[in-house]
């Protein structure tokens, strides 16, 4: 994944606004920030998943060309820096179909509590932040 | 009239948030032991902060991104957290180097040992943090922080020999008593008490926070390159201060207490109130800064939902940081380590470290994606480049001569 | 990426190297040694005068002077314990920290009387009839100058300047 070599625009399924644009997967996805409808941060592209067949094994004539199927968060980021690959089940994945936009960030078109990859902040949102008197407060 | 208020709070705001208890302690230490021998680094240094703060706030109001998403952007995600890494300990040293200060300063104000004093700073900055917006954070500490001018008032009030302090500054040597090493080791630290890394995450931090458009930039360039400039004089005036009453009487500054004493024999009882209430809002000031720079860091690294104008609910793992944060230099504070130690060792790791920030942010400065036509001049390309070289110079310096000198003893 | 990790590790090698051997040069004879502790004590005590004579003269609070002592005398004791730790290699050397010892305890004692004069209030209230506070500050700082005065002698006979 790491190698991903720019995609053709047609294989960005979802992407019809941008048509024409090509995407480098390093330099306009990876480590970018993910924000969602309402502007909220969700968290960055920590790494990508592509469709087709697993690294290392021969790929059959005729096979087609890979796409982005989600885009990947949590402790693929570890993996990525340090090596190794955690098992996907660990995946938390956010669809490349709710993807709206890629600029400078990467928009969604859904809400950030709608995703598995908002778990934690809503954990602790919930079960610290909340608690604390004046927490669900604005600043004054 | 009302647009001339909002430039003249935001000049009086960045004189007093310039100090803090790294600039405090910096200044003072290498008045009492180099006289004014080492003014010109003040000089380079503010200059330095002037660019940096200018070009990484215009970074945040043009492409509306704070410097730490851009640095993972830039460099990628391994050497971004490597650079987190660093950045963030840094940020830790100073956040419990300021909560030390508050605490010193209300030790010098009660005679209460400062230790009793931490619980008290932490739950303060906390709450400040929790609670109070962040405008009126800013401008309430920046404007008491301003009453640290007892410096410069006390200055006058010693009637120094003037002509024998500005031969000093102007005819930079070497004390007798002192090694080419430690003179050295203190221009480095100097230059790291001024150029503080935490100011640039903040500063462009806080260009988010006020929502800034690129309509703000002329304001916000007034502010610093006013307000930052006569920050540094008051920095001047602590290590003339020092210069002139405790360097002839053979004292070395160790303690905040040594630097009250030449405002004490100025101004007396009076002069120490002053002072004493200016060094708790700077270091309060400062350490709110340190706070909510390291959550900053932190979550603009992993792209959380981050900022003083959301809810605390709406940033849970913001918040949450900040709390870990305080509460880790509270424990370095509770082994009983002395905080004007950790102060000297935290200008020091902030020159070492300020290459880290300083790159990035030049090099998306210089990027039409992110900044359109408000990339550098070429004019600022040149006097950022030679700042580089100055950078990178006193950051691979600094270790050896920490070790060489004994971290300047 | 492992062409830059070398060059990241040969990078801190010769840091460490160079800063080794910089200290190595720094690296020096007993008077040298007993440099730091000597310049610390002298300044805690100087620090310590000036505090009283800022008292004397009701400039200074009692809280914020005996802050100082508090921290002089905290000073004093890191000064002790280097001189403590300095193993000395030969006669003169051992004589020259023993006399130091005994002047770096005079220091503490004067230091000790200063603090507990300094933290008594300057008017004592309904004409104080105790010999502390205020009225005992001249004396103290008679003590601190006479240990100054000790110190400053033994540091020049030991060529520490």
């Amino acid at each position: 994944m790491r190698k991903a070599k720019p995609l053709p625009a047609q294989d960005i399924k979802p992407a019809p606004r941008q048509a024409g644009l090509v995407l480098d997967a390093q330099l306009h996805l990876l480590d970018r920030q993910i924000l969602d409808v309402d502007g909220v941060p969700v968290t960055t592209v920590d790494d990508v998943e592509l469709s087709g067949p697993a690294p290392g094994e021969p790929i059959p004539e005729g096979t087609e060309a890979p796409h982005i199927t989600a885009l990947l968060t949590g402790a693929v980021l570890g993996t990525r820096i340090f090596g190794g690959r955690p098992p996907s089940s660990r995946f938390i994945r956010i669809p490349w179909e709710v993807v709206a936009g890629v600029d400078t960030v990467v928009s969604l078109g859904v809400r950030a509590n709608s995703l598995d990859a908002s778990w934690l902040e809503r954990w602790m949102r919930d079960q610290i932040i909340a608690k604390i008197p004046g927490g669900r407060h604005d600043p004054e | 009239m009302k647009r001339l208020l909002g430039v003249a709070l935001g000049i009086l705001t960045a004189i007093g948030g310039f100090v803090d208890i790294g600039d405090l302690v910096t200044n003072a230490v290498v008045g009492s032991r180099f006289g004014l021998s080492l003014a010109w680094v003040v000089l380079v240094g503010v200059v330095g902060i002037c660019l940096f703060a200018n070009m990484s706030g215009r970074v945040a109001a043009v492409s509306g991104r704070a410097t730490f998403e851009v640095i993972r952007e830039r460099m990628g995600a391994r050497a971004g957290l490597a650079n987190l890494t660093a950045s963030f300990l840094i940020n830790l040293m100073t956040v419990t180097a300021e909560i030390g200060g508050i605490a010193l300063a209300l030790q010098l104000a009660s005679g209460v040992s400062y230790m009793l004093w931490v619980p008290f700073a932490l739950i303060a900055v906390w709450l400040v943090i929790w609670r109070v917006k962040f405008s009126i954070m800013e401008n309430v500490t920046g404007l008491v922080g301003l009453s640290l001018v007892v410096f410069a008032v006390a200055l006058f009030l010693l009637k120094p020999d003037w002509g024998s302090l500005a031969s000093q500054a102007l005819h930079p040597s070497v004390p007798s008593e002192e090694g080419p090493g430690t003179y050295w080791y203190y221009a480095i630290a100097l230059f790291g008490a001024a150029m503080t890394p935490y100011e640039v995450f903040f500063f462009s931090s806080g260009a988010v926070e006020e929502r800034w458009k690129v309509k703000d930039l002329v304001q916000s360039r007034i502010n610093v390159l006013l307000g930052f400039p006569l920050g540094g004089f008051l920095s001047l005036a602590i290590a003339a201060c020092a210069a002139v009453v405790l360097l002839p009487a053979g004292i070395s500054v160790t303690t905040l207490s040594q630097v009250a004493l030449p405002v004490i024999q100025a101004g007396g009882q009076l002069a120490l109130a002053v002072l004493i209430l200016g060094v708790v809002a700077a270091t309060f000031g400062a350490a709110l800064e340190t706070t909510l720079s390291s959550g900053y860091t932190l979550a603009q690294f992993f792209g959380w939902s981050w900022g003083k104008f959301r809810r605390p609910a709406e940033a849970a793992r913001f918040h949450v940081a900040m709390i870990v944060v305080l509460l880790a230099g509270v424990a370095v504070l509770a082994t009983g380590v002395d905080p004007i130690l950790v102060t000297e060792y935290s200008v020091v790791f902030s020159a070492i470290a300020l290459p880290l920030t300083y790159l990035p942010i030049l090099i998306v400065a210089n990027d039409p994606q992110y900044m359109g036509k408000h990339v550098n001049g070429r004019a600022v390309n040149i006097v950022a480049f030679v700042y580089l070289v100055i950078i990178l110079v006193a950051s691979v310096a600094a270790i050896p001569l920490m070790i060489a000198t004994g971290a300047g003893a | 990426m492992t062409r830059s990790r070398k060059l990241l590790a040969a990078t801190l090698a010769a840091l460490v190297f160079l800063g080794g051997l910089l200290s190595g040069c720094a690296q020096s004879p007993s008077a040298d040694s007993l440099k730091g502790p000597a310049k610390e004590a002298a300044s805690a005590v100087r620090t310590a005068s000036l505090t009283v004579d800022l008292r004397l003269q009701e400039r200074a609070t009692a809280a914020a002077a005996t802050t100082t002592a508090d921290d002089m005398l905290k000073g004093m004791q890191s000064a002790t314990d280097q001189l403590e730790h300095f193993g000395a290699k030969t006669q003169d050397e051992q004589s020259l920290r023993d006399s130091m010892l005994a002047i770096f305890s005079t220091i503490s004692r004067s230091l000790l009387h200063a603090r507990d004069a300094l933290a008594a209030p300057t008017s004592a209230p309904g004409g104080g009839t105790d010999l502390a506070g205020i009225a005992q500050l001249p004396a103290v700082q008679g003590e601190l100058r006479a240990a100054t005065e000790q110190l400053d002698e033994l540091m020049t006979k030991a060529g520490i300047q």
